[in-house]
């Protein structure tokens, strides 16, 4: 149901009038939907919305045997390996927040103590994020709300690239693209509309009825 | 029409009955109208015009290049590209006048757009009449109405 990226280039360079891509180059149309993901995920960042919340499963052991691998077929790139408590985990790239972070077995959601604290290794549920890093003493899952990938130019040959949103922001990102496009209005203008027809799709509540526990909660 | 029936033409328009434009002066007259009429539909941006190129860091832009069909990450410096994305090929298109005519064996530029080929010609008489001091007016004004003609069919089928 993702958006695909040669169809939704192809419908910008039609709703432009185009299709002999003697206007505006492949380069302008990408950079257009970029800015266009981009003004949206400014929008997006701070509402409740769950279509975009991703997981990420972090297993030290696991993690440490992928990059023992790696150190093994490279000698000269050594990565040094993981302690979740003393080094900690980077966050994902993509990540706009947290949303939750629950022990991986037993689903218990950890609770933060004060970046200048140390992980206590003998007591579970713990965790502190300093420097874009998690530290905790157990393994984990991170549920966080994830930032939409912007596209590139290499993704017009490749009839799999997607953007990652719900066909419904189709529309969306045509309009949009093609006012960047188009037109000179600045940022502020773009950004309010962009939030404007964002307001329509996105829902302010969650889809579910399952009530999310505050991360404070102890 | 290749360019010895477009000379052939300049020269019956011009009752050129004591040859007195030669088939290279001539040549010079279909580039100079040639190239004119180029600028002018790369500058409409005319889709025919187009061309498409692989451009590699560092390459010499093409010849006679206008300008390119919309905007790509590369800076020109005296002709030479650099990218400025890091990336190694680029499909580049951008708009070109019509390679110079040097031989009255060439093919005319414009091949397939006889319409167009018509006003090539009949720009270089202008000017070879105009050399001789001719009272041009009633040409000109010819001209600029086959001119607005193209324009117009151009405005139907133009894409942007």
């Amino acid at each position: 149901m993702a958006i695909n990226v040669k169809n939704l280039i192809s419908k910008i360079r039609y709703k432009v009038k185009d299709y002999n891509e003697i206007v505006y180059s492949d380069y302008d149309v990408i950079e257009a939907v970029n800015e266009c993901i981009r003004y949206l995920n400014q929008v997006k960042a701070l509402k409740n919305s769950d279509f975009l919340e991703k997981i990420r499963h972090c297993v030290q052991a696991d993690m440490n045997a992928e990059i023992a691998r790696y150190n093994e077929e490279n000698p000269d790139d050594q990565k040094p390996f993981y302690d979740f408590v003393e080094t900690g985990v980077e966050l994902p790239d993509d990540m706009i927040s947290i949303v939750d972070i629950i022990r991986l077995k037993d689903g218990y959601h950890l609770h933060p103590i004060p970046a200048v604290e140390q992980i206590n290794p003998h007591v579970g549920g713990q965790y502190k994020i300093v420097n874009n890093r998690i530290y905790t003493n157990v393994d984990f899952d991170l549920l966080y709300r994830a930032e939409i990938q912007q596209i590139t130019l290499n993704s017009l040959s490749d009839s799999e690239a997607i953007v990652e949103l719900p066909a419904v922001f189709t529309d969306l990102l045509i309009k949009i693209s093609v006012m960047i496009l188009t037109n000179t209005a600045d940022n502020d203008v773009m950004a309010q509309e962009v939030s404007r027809i964002a307001d329509n799709i996105i829902p302010q509540r969650r889809y579910n009825n399952i009530s999310v526990r505050m991360p404070f909660k102890v | 029409m290749n360019v010895e029936q477009a000379i052939s033409r300049i020269k019956a328009a011009t009752h050129d009955i004591s040859d007195e434009y030669s088939n290279e002066r001539c040549i010079e007259f279909l580039n100079t109208s040639a190239q004119q009429i180029g600028g002018l539909l790369c500058a409409a941006k005319w889709p025919p015009m187009a061309q498409e190129m692989e451009l590699h860091d560092g390459d010499r832009l093409p010849d006679n290049y206008m300008h390119s069909c919309g905007t790509y990450p590369i800076r020109i410096t005296n002709g030479i590209v650099s990218f400025l994305d890091g990336s190694e090929v680029m499909r580049y298109r951008y708009f070109s006048n019509p390679e110079f005519i040097e031989n009255t064996t060439d093919a005319m530029p414009f091949d397939g757009f006889p319409a167009i080929q018509d006003v090539v010609v009949k720009t270089a008489v202008i000017l070879a009449l105009n050399e001789n001091e001719y009272d041009v007016s009633q040409d000109n004004a010819i001209r600029q109405e086959l001119m607005q003609a193209i324009a117009g069919g151009m405005g139907a089928n133009a894409t942007g």
